[in-house]
């Protein structure tokens, strides 16, 4: 089931969102950069083609916004990805987060956030 | 208060902002501007804290960046861990004045001063920019402070200069 980028508002949406989501996603962006203009329409196709609530959830952080957050991750460049499972920073494929609009690498890091989702998704399904 | 001198403790509360070099990511990254908490980061480093009146302006730009490019190694070798330029301009002027020295790392660090606050709780100010200075904190420690007050002349805040009482 497809779903949409989720627009963080605040520091409690953020713990809320990490807190209900198995696996999260996050692209901490301002709206004055521009590498994070550019990719932003391929974070939307990600969230489309992968998200999965309660499983797995594509979030956007406006550092500007929501500073709270962007502090507590020592966020210093845009865009940067990060990666949450359970609640906790994971690094995945070996990037502890993801700096720059580097779409080859989101990629591969979401479709096997993704892919480990889905198995989880599964087997809650299955446990039934 | 008239200055720092070697031997005082580098005061509490001191901050600057600076946006982080984003290296070679340039093209696919934007900086954010952030608060650099001085007092605390200058307890566990030694560092060259060097005052320039303003960023691009003729002495700074022509002399005193190259001088500590030139002597990056030198001041490692003497154990220094950061080298940091401070003026009243504001730190995406800073950052771009970064960028135009050529350095993409964190090798030096150029920062804003806000409203000269920290200089002008040392006295060491003229008008509203800084006066051309040099301290070399270590670690939590003043070690050196000295103005450069001739007009051209980084004698005293220069790489060489400093590099001499290191």
């Amino acid at each position: 089931m497809a779903d949409n980028v989720k627009q963080i508002a605040s520091a409690a949406d953020f713990s809320s969102l990490l807190a209900s989501t198995q696996y999260v996603v996050a692209d901490f962006y301002a709206d004055w950069c521009g590498p994070c203009k550019a990719i932003a329409p391929k974070y939307v196709e990600l969230a489309k083609q992968h998200s999965l609530p309660g499983f797995m959830a594509f979030a956007k952080v406006n550092v500007d916004t929501v500073q709270a957050v962007a502090q507590e991750y020592g966020i210093t460049a845009m865009p940067t990805f990060l990666f949450f499972k359970d609640g906790k920073k994971v690094a995945v494929n070996g990037n502890a987060m993801i700096q720059g609009a580097d779409w080859n690498t989101l990629r591969l890091a979401s479709e096997k956030m993704a892919r480990l989702a889905k198995e989880k998704a599964i087997a809650a399904g299955g446990a039934k | 208060m008239s200055g720092l001198k070697a031997g005082d403790a580098f005061p509490e509360g001191v901050s600057f902002t600076y946006i982080a070099p984003t290296g070679e990511l340039d093209l696919t990254a934007c900086g954010l501007g952030v608060q650099y908490d001085a007092s605390k980061e200058f307890k566990n480093k030694k560092v060259v804290l060097v005052a320039v009146p303003g960023a691009f302006t003729p002495t700074c730009q022509e002399q005193h960046v190259p001088s500590y490019l030139a002597n990056l190694d030198n001041l490692k070798a003497k154990g220094v861990d950061q080298v940091i330029f401070i003026a009243s301009n504001d730190h995406w002027v800073m950052a771009a004045w970064g960028k135009a020295n050529g350095v993409k790392d964190e090798s030096i660090l150029f920062m804003s001063d806000p409203g000269t606050a920290f200089s002008k709780s040392i006295g060491w100010t003229q008008g509203d920019r800084t006066l051309r200075y040099a301290i070399v904190v270590d670690h939590g420690k003043v070690t050196y402070a000295e103005i450069d007050s001739v007009r051209g002349s980084i004698a005293n805040t220069g790489a060489e200069g400093v590099l001499a009482k290191l």
